[in-house]
């Protein structure tokens, strides 16, 4: 890969580094600052490495972007007091050792999401996605929007995937009983095979 | 490597996870359904089912931000490069935002073909997990795949709100766009052979992510025919997984399995020819096809049957 071939590859992931980092600061500044610091790591490693593959991922450069943007967040995060302002009570490593618990095992609903208002639906759930601490909505991201697989996730936050797992299964079991709440609150019933009728 | 070390690669070993922890598995399409025991929980496929439109939910609710042009100067600044035509043209969002009001009116004949697809395709399972279409070959997970892609090509095929939701790329510009995100590289057919398909009345109709079972990322391409060329021809669904090599496979052939129901219309019953290429595995969903469209695809020609 050139240099031309780099900064295209650069620029095209732009908006998913965007999306990686809003998701973790939750503030549009700090987002645009981290990807920048990132693309700036980026180019000094490229730099300093140019048959670097991009490949130890397993998600060519978006993967290798991702966990430029990761590790820069969380050894910030550690550094200043930011963490106490968003909310995040323990470091990675202690998040991580935390994560590994499941908590009771609430099997997942069985009625049909999508017979739900989708305006409802979504406002609800980015209130709920909200609430969740950045590591909870990290994994979301990769595994909602971006389509990773627990493996790919656990090499670019640096966890087991045990840990991917447990995050995973709690930021959906958050999310599902919010949904819940707002199917009980609209008036929703479903019947014993799952089908929802109003 | 076991498990608890960062980024391990190996299989996911179903034995120590949770019921729900499986089941969520198996919706991310982490594992085969045969991890999972029939006994463990009631209306797997209704859970399994939430899951995967829970996915569809954040994942339209976290894409809806994209990076500001001013970021995009101050990137195109550090990387040394003109704020050229590359930077302002955006990629869009995987999910785009559907029409808001889609599913607000409930009509009664939506619920009599959705308990119609639910019955084909438990129906379609059993058959393949327990009846005559079992296979004979290979990892159990087949059996899975087999299930998984019909229902979803079934889904899709209709062109109604599955297919609006799942389908985010519509032209095949933005399908190669959305490939490269998803997949380790475009796939040829959508490289190579866009126009000898459109000559043989095949139009590309969508690509979305899906999640095949496996450990491989994968999409769904449908390909619609076109009623100029081919009237009343079926659509098609290829399924295109990185291939991490689960399935020991002769990259040479094709694998055909079809549904032996004496009772079906074999002309238009779609069945499942699977082969690997070049990093890909392709999963193509279809009733029986001219030897010409399976080579637009790109299906190697020597076949054998998955009895």
């Amino acid at each position: 890969m050139d240099r031309a071939e780099f900064n295209n590859a650069v620029i095209e992931q732009l908006d998913a580094c965007y999306r990686m980092a809003i998701q973790l600061t939750r503030h549009p500044d700090q987002a645009a600052d981290l990807v920048q610091e990132a693309c700036l790591r980026a180019i000094r490693n490229f730099e300093a490495h140019p048959n670097h593959t991009f490949t130890e991922h397993g998600a060519g450069i978006r993967a290798w972007l991702f966990t430029i943007i990761h590790n820069l967040f969380f050894s910030q995060t550690r550094k200043t007091a930011v963490r106490s302002e968003i909310g995040w009570d323990a470091d990675s490593t202690q998040a991580a050792a935390s994560d590994t618990r499941e908590g009771p095992d609430e099997p997942p609903p069985a009625w049909d999401l999508r017979t739900l208002d989708w305006e409802y639906t979504d406002e609800r759930l980015k209130k709920a996605i909200d609430a969740l601490t950045p590591a909870h909505r990290e994994v979301l991201l990769l595994w909602g929007v971006e389509g990773m697989k627990y493996r790919e996730i656990a090499a670019v936050t640096g966890v087991p995937i045990g840990t991917v797992m447990s995050r995973l299964h709690r930021a959906r079991s958050i999310l599902a009983e919010s949904l819940e709440e707002l199917r009980a609150e609209t008036g929703w019933k479903s019947d014993p095979q799952g089908h929802v009728t109003p | 490597m076991s498990a608890d070390e960062p980024g391990q690669s190996g299989p996911i070993d179903p034995s120590g996870l949770s019921v729900s922890s499986r089941l969520r598995a198996e919706a991310d399409g982490e594992l085969s359904p045969l991890d999972l025991r029939d006994d463990e929980v009631q209306d797997r496929q209704g859970r399994i089912a939430f899951e995967r439109s829970l996915r569809e939910a954040v994942g339209r609710v976290q894409s809806v931000e994209t990076a500001p042009e001013s970021l995009r100067t101050r990137i195109a600044g550090t990387l040394g490069v003109p704020s050229t035509a590359a930077l302002s043209e955006r990629v869009k969002p995987v999910f785009p935002r559907e029409h808001p009001t889609i599913y607000r009116e409930r009509l009664p004949w939506r619920r009599q073909l959705w308990l119609a697809a639910a019955a084909a395709v438990t129906l379609v399972t059993v058959l393949m997990l327990y009846g005559p279409l079992r296979i004979s070959f290979g990892p159990p997970t087949f059996t899975a795949i087999a299930a998984f892609t019909t229902e979803q090509h079934e889904g899709c095929a209709k062109l109604g709100s599955q297919f609006k939701s799942k389908m985010t790329a519509r032209t095949e510009s933005e399908a190669r766009k959305a490939a490269i995100q998803i997949l380790p590289k475009v796939p040829s057919v959508l490289e190579l052979h866009s126009a000898e398909l459109a000559r043989l009345g095949y139009r590309f109709a969508g690509l979305g992510r899906c999640a095949v079972p496996g450990r491989g990322r994968s999409a769904h391409l449908l390909y619609a025919p076109d009623p100029a060329i081919a009237p009343g021809a079926p659509s098609v669904s290829l399924f295109v997984q990185e291939d991490t090599g689960e399935l020991a496979i002769d990259p040479n052939c094709r694998y055909v399995h079809r549904p032996t129901d004496p009772a079906a219309p074999s002309r238009t019953t779609p069945g499942v020819t699977m082969w690997r290429q070049d990093g890909l595995v392709y999963y193509l969903v279809a009733p029986p096809l001219p030897a010409e469209v399976l080579r637009a695809f790109d299906a190697p020609d020597e076949m054998r049957s998955i009895l």
